[in-house]
């Protein structure tokens, strides 16, 4: 019941992207199945969806690589080192995350028009990780500090350096939590709409959901099937990545699995 | 490798204010001497393994390894756990969950940088003293408690440590598992020849293993000394009570001398008791100490008159299969005798007797 009001939507995207009549929205007759629309979306240079499946790709797979690798770092920070005020740091990152987007698009916008990074790859890189980053540390803050502090101990005596430590015992026994922290923050970035459609101003650097949210602008009317197709196209990965680590994925949000 | 530990503090300070773990501590740990450390939870037996492995430094005192300093809080020296060669043991075992066991054993060894033939050697060595070879590939999660325990083990040992330092390995595992790795461990440790440091809280596991057991209390040392001078000398009441089981028995005591012949005062009683003790109890000083006596030095009797004239109360009897432990009652006081006859029923009225040959004078500790 639950999956199929869920899916619905879903469905009638499949539908409508394989429908090759423009008159699709009355659909008493007969369904017309055709790949047009799909060709059209991957084929058509003018439409630059391909270009937009790239600068998504590229933009999520590496603000997803650089903000796990510092959320492992600062969450290795907080877990096994002796900082002061360390709690205090934890919550005013919480506190950062609480910001809605919107306060910080004007702010952000004359930021990168500055430093001249509009419809640039790292002009979406750097917000992308600052906005991924609290969820990836929480993440990662309770996943190592589940992992028993004898095990440090373990392996200091067993001749490790601090670095050794974290390289050798911490990350590969924190590898569910971190991986879950790298495909939900690939999932966001790969999402998120509102930085992408300000910084970004064509097929330079503007990822598929505004992309395909511009598709209308372009030709003047509403071209519904190769939007269904080119959502379908950009969803179809992420939701093979959902379905397939799912076990992952949740296994590294429950922590656990860690005891030796 | 001799241990010498000279005036150790520790203080940790955390959100609860300052707390005194290790309060002035001095030790001589022996050459390939099997040492104990026993005593109550909380009373900083960790806290100083720890700081013997290097793994937290001291607020006060040094640590010496035969004559080189690892620790010198007055000098800030020191020496992290990869200069001093030591190896660990954990209660929680504190395997690698991601490595084979193969590779746990073996993880010391590659960080030393050691080449990949020379492990495997090793490696293989230490898995055969213990018993391990048909598990190499195995992960921790699929080991039951002992196999996890050994692993541990010959992780620790694979390095062949100057020290070797186990914080209650045991503890976790069922009592006869714990039985059987006992004799395993002390009869491993005698073939190497490695100096021990065996921390738990258990007196019989200290008493079975170790050549001498240092007693901690609240951060100090109350006695070292071998098991048997634990528990035939105790030196203050701490220790008396915490060593022996069923616990001794301790009575606040006076004494004098009356006609010439030296008596004891317990529980609202004059007792007369034999001459030769007299000498040990003048050298107390004080006419006021406690009185230990352990239950198997009480004789229980079911005659109604005694020749000392101690009668008692059982309250309860509790059977430990050879023997019986009788719970008496004596007016207010409380004592517990050890016998072998098993018929005493609750509420009779028996005599007791004690010998006191084995009775312990004890200062009153200061604290
Ligand atoms: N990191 C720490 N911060 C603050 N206090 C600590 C710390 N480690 C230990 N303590 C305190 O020091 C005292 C001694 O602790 P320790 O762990 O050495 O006890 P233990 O003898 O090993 O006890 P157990 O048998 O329960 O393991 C305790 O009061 C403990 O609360
Ligand atoms: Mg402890």
């Amino acid at each position: 019941m639950m999956a199929s009001f869920c899916l619905f939507p879903w469905l009638y995207m499949l539908l409508v992207s394989l429908n090759d009549r423009p008159d699709f929205l009355g659909t008493q007759g007969s369904i017309g199945l055709s790949g047009g629309h799909y060709l059209a979306v991957l084929t058509e240079r003018s439409l630059h969806f391909l270009d937009y499946l790239r600068n998504s790709a590229i933009v999520a797979l590496s603000s997803a690589a650089l903000g796990t690798v510092i959320a492992a770092l600062a969450a290795f920070a907080v877990t096994r080192l002796d900082l002061p005020g360390k709690a205090a740091v934890l919550f005013f990152v919480l506190a950062a995350s609480m910001f809605p987007q919107i306060s910080l698009t004007g702010y952000l916008f004359r930021l990168m028009t500055r430093l001249g990074w509009i419809n640039t790859y790292q002009g979406l890189l750097f917000p992308y990780v600052a906005w991924t980053l609290p969820l990836s540390l929480w993440l990662l803050v309770s996943c190592f500090s589940q992992i028993p502090k004898e095990l440090d101990k373990a392996a200091l005596v067993d001749g490790c350096t601090s670095w050794q430590v974290l390289w050798r015992v911490l990350l590969p026994v924190a590898r569910p939590g971190i991986f879950a922290a790298f495909l939900l923050s690939f999932i966001a970035a790969f999402n998120e709409f509102l930085f992408a459609l300000m910084l970004t101003t064509d097929h330079g650097a503007r990822t598929v959901p505004v992309g395909i949210a511009l598709f209308q602008g372009l030709h003047g009317e509403m071209p519904w099937g190769d939007i269904m197709a080119a959502s379908i196209v950009a969803t179809a990965p992420i939701a093979a990545i959902v379905a397939l680590f799912q076990r992952h994925i949740v296994a590294g949000l429950t922590g656990g699995a860690v005891k030796g | 490798m001799m241990v010498r530990i000279d005036n150790l503090s520790k203080r940790f300070f955390s959100l609860r204010g300052e707390v005194a773990a290790l309060r002035g501590l001095s030790l001589d740990i022996h050459d390939k001497e099997f040492f104990v450390l026993l005593g109550p939870s909380g009373c900083g037996k960790s806290t100083l393994l720890n700081l013997i492995a290097g793994l937290d430094s001291p607020t006060g005192g040094q640590i010496w390894f035969d004559d080189a300093v690892m620790a010198d809080a007055d000098r800030g020296v020191c020496l992290s756990p990869r200069k001093r060669n030591v190896a660990m043991v954990f209660q929680s075992y504190a395997l690698y969950p991601h490595l084979s066991v193969f590779d746990n054993i073996a993880f010391p060894l590659s960080i030393a940088g050691m080449r990949k033939d020379e492990i495997a050697e090793a490696v293989r060595e230490a898995t055969d003293m213990l018993e391990l070879a048909d598990l190499l590939a195995a992960k921790p999660a699929e080991l039951s408690g002992g196999q996890r325990q050994r692993v541990a083990i010959a992780r620790a040992l694979v390095r062949k440590p100057s020290v070797f330092l186990l914080d209650e390995p045991l503890s976790n595992l069922d009592a006869q598992l714990r039985a059987s790795m006992r004799t395993e461990l002390k009869s491993l440790q005698r073939r190497l020849g490695i100096t021990t440091i065996y921390v738990t809280h258990d007196q019989v596991e200290a008493m079975s293993l170790g050549d001498r057991v240092a007693v901690l209390h609240d951060g100090r040392l109350e006695q070292t000394g071998s098991p048997q001078e634990l528990y035939h000398r105790p030196a203050n009441a701490f220790v008396g009570t915490f060593i022996g089981s069923p616990p001794m028995n301790l009575f606040e005591a006076s004494w004098r001398e009356a006609d010439g012949r030296p008596h004891v005062e317990i529980m609202n009683m004059r007792l007369e008791i034999p001459l030769h003790l007299g000498q040990r109890l003048r050298a107390l000083k004080g006419a006021s100490f406690l009185l230990g006596m352990r239950p198997e030095n009480i004789h229980a009797h079911f005659s109604t008159s005694s020749p000392l004239g101690l009668m008692a109360t059982v309250r309860s009897a509790e059977r430990l299969g050879r023997e019986t432990l009788l719970h008496l009652a004596r007016g207010e006081h409380r004592l517990t005798a050890l016998t072998s006859a098993g018929d005493f029923t609750e509420g009779a009225e028996i005599s007791v007797e004690f010998d006191w040959d084995h009775a312990h004078f004890l200062a009153r500790s200061e604290r």
